[in-house]
């Protein structure tokens, strides 16, 4: 699995706005009582747009989940756990998703050209991606289903930060991966790299 | 050798010597004429009067003086938005920026300086109300005079401070009122309060005296 | 008083600043013929009047050093017939002092201040040393603070000389009081043995 960390750094933009309302300085002297003086202090907050994702272990390591079916059940459909993720025992990955500037949608796209995992052999077939299972702890963050290719994005849940605060995400979640063992391929190491991207206005 | 002496010889004694004083020290004639003295030891006196109206005043500064109203801004790095790394602001008239010079002077007794803001109450806003609020206790502020606190701000206003008298009546008080953005939470991105008072962003103290 | 008989030379002492034009660049001691010995002094107005100085803190400056010159009228700096024709500046007060002996050079006169009081507005009071002056008519006073002695001394000099300057008094304003109309009265002594 790669992670695809996409961090917009926008700059946004200043409009400057005329100056309204009562005609507080400041400083001031009164000199008759009852004794006031109002003094006004402007405060201004740039928070700027940025976009954190996170795919399993969060640094520039991309993880690598291994699905190891034993001989005598290859093909009967249970399912085979894997390991090498950052969660889960190995057979899973963390996933983190934080922004500030709207929905974040996530994209998946695979290597095989459409055609599935190989093992380096054309002559021997591939495993369809279909057959690795995923699913979430969270449903504010879906796993997208695996396919050879038109993997279909998910959207994740706006919302986790403060109240109010409509273009905030923050979510966690854990994907869990599966090979479905459907069928019987070839013998060999089939090979996959799902990269999944997260963007935001 | 006993010397005895009638008590009226010692009164009258003390008068004379009373009288010689206060011929003495008493100033010459004519005072202010100019005066003059014909006799040593010479010594001769003129007076001079001052009169001084000292007015009753509330004087407070925050800031820049006059009529200008300064600007803290405070920008967030993208990497570190919500990381609970204080900020510094930029555009105030001290403390390389973060910071306003603040003054106190009044004679009429204690002074108490409230803050309150134009929020409404909710805290600081982008021009996009769905964006979210920005809530007044992420603004931090600390004084470098005791005797001069600087008001805890809140979304509601924030709490009054009274600076420490000089004296019974006086207060004289110069600081330094330091501003820092907590950056505690996540906002939504955008450009919270500034110069329009709508936005929230507008502090006011008022200093006031009896 | 003046007396018939003396006669003196008129010997203006100029500083040697040769440059500056302002009117304390100039000593202002005038010789007189020896004669009987004598003293005199004027503070201010003449003809029995005791002269006042007022000062007028403005709220917006009280307490900031910023320097509040008092004002008078011009009898305080009336000239001083017949050495000293000029009247002083408007809202100086003019201090007149004049020692005379029968030889020259032999004895020594002394002006001095007691600046050790206050003035006062009911429980409050201002010291004398939040006030000085500016000497703006020459050079034997020269310009100060008072220094809260009941003995500070401005000037000697010898007889036979009349010495005059012309100071413009002023409130120093580090310090904030409480408000009201403050009054106080300095006195000046003028001594020779």
């Amino acid at each position: 699995m790669k992670s695809n960390l996409k961090k917009l750094a926008a700059a946004v933009a200043i409009t400057g706005s005329a100056f309204t309302g009562t005609a507080h300085a400041a400083s001031g002297t009164d000199t008759t009582s009852l004794y006031s003086v109002a003094n006004n202090l402007n405060l201004s907050i740039v928070i700027p747009a940025f976009l954190y994702f996170r795919v399993g272990t969060d640094s520039a390591t991309i993880d690598t989940i291994t699905f190891s079916p034993l001989a005598a059940n290859l093909g009967n459909s249970g399912s085979v756990a894997g390991t090498g993720g950052d969660a889960g025992g190995g057979t899973a990955a963390n996933i983190a998703a934080r922004g500030n500037n709207g929905q974040i949608t996530i994209g998946t796209t695979v290597t095989g050209g459409g055609l599935g995992m190989s093992n380096g052999t054309p002559a021997d077939g591939y495993i369809n991606y279909n057959e690795i299972t995923t699913g979430t702890s969270s449903a504010n963050i879906p796993a997208p289903a695996l396919a050879n290719a038109g993997v279909a994005n998910v959207l994740v849940l706006l919302g986790g930060g403060v109240a109010g605060a409509g273009k905030v995400t923050n979510r966690t979640a854990v994907w869990t991966y599966g090979y479905a063992n459907t069928t019987v391929p070839s013998a060999g190491t089939y090979t996959g790299v799902v990269t999944y991207t997260a963007t935001m206005p | 050798m006993k010397t005895l002496t009638h008590p009226n010889a010692v009164r009258a004694a003390a008068l004379t010597a009373l009288v010689a004083a206060t011929l003495c020290a008493m100033p010459p004639a004519r005072a202010e004429q100019p005066a003059t003295d014909t006799v040593a030891p010479f010594s001769v006196n003129a007076r001079l009067n001052f009169t001084l109206n000292y007015p009753a005043f509330l004087r407070f500064r925050v800031g820049t003086t006059g009529a200008t109203v300064d600007l803290i801004t405070f920008t967030v790095p993208a990497a570190s938005v919500g990381n609970s790394v204080p900020i510094s602001g930029t555009g105030g008239d001290a403390g390389g920026g973060t910071a306003v010079n603040i003054e106190v002077a009044g004679n009429n007794g204690q002074v108490t300086i409230t803050p309150s803001n134009s929020s409404g109450g909710l805290g600081l806003r982008t021009a996009t109300l769905s964006d979210g609020r920005i809530s007044y206790d992420q603004i931090q502020t600390t004084t470098n005079l005791a005797q001069l606190p600087a008001p805890v701000l809140t979304d509601a206003g924030g709490t009054p401070v009274q600076p420490t008298l000089n004296t019974a009546m006086v207060t004289q008080r110069i600081a330094v009122w330091t501003y820092s953005y907590l950056n505690q939470t996540i906002p939504s991105a955008g450009i919270y309060g500034g110069t329009a008072a709508a936005r929230g962003g507008r502090v006011t103290y008022t200093a006031t005296m009896p | 008083m003046t007396d018939s008989r003396s006669r003196f030379t008129l010997r203006l002492m100029a500083a040697a600043a040769l440059l500056g034009l302002t009117a304390s660049a100039h000593a202002v001691t005038v010789v007189i013929g020896g004669g009987a010995a004598e003293i005199a002094l004027r503070v201010g107005a003449t003809a029995g009047t005791i002269s006042t100085v007022t000062f007028a803190p403005a709220a917006a400056t009280a307490g900031t050093g910023a320097l509040v010159l008092g004002t008078t009228n011009a009898a305080a700096g009336s000239a001083q017939a017949p050495n000293f024709g000029t009247a002083c500046a408007a809202n100086n007060v003019r201090i007149w002092a004049r020692a005379r002996a029968p030889v020259a050079a032999t004895r020594t006169a002394t002006l001095q201040v007691n600046s050790s009081g206050n003035l006062t507005s009911g429980g409050n009071s201002i010291p004398f040393t939040d006030f000085g002056w500016v000497t703006s008519a020459g050079t034997e006073i020269a310009s100060a603070n008072f220094s809260g002695s009941a003995t500070q001394t401005l000037m000697t000099f010898q007889n036979s000389n009349e010495v005059s300057v012309c100071l413009r008094f002023q409130f120093l304003n580090t310090t904030i009081y409480p408000s009201g109309a403050y009054t106080g009265q300095l006195t000046f002594n003028l001594a020779m043995p």
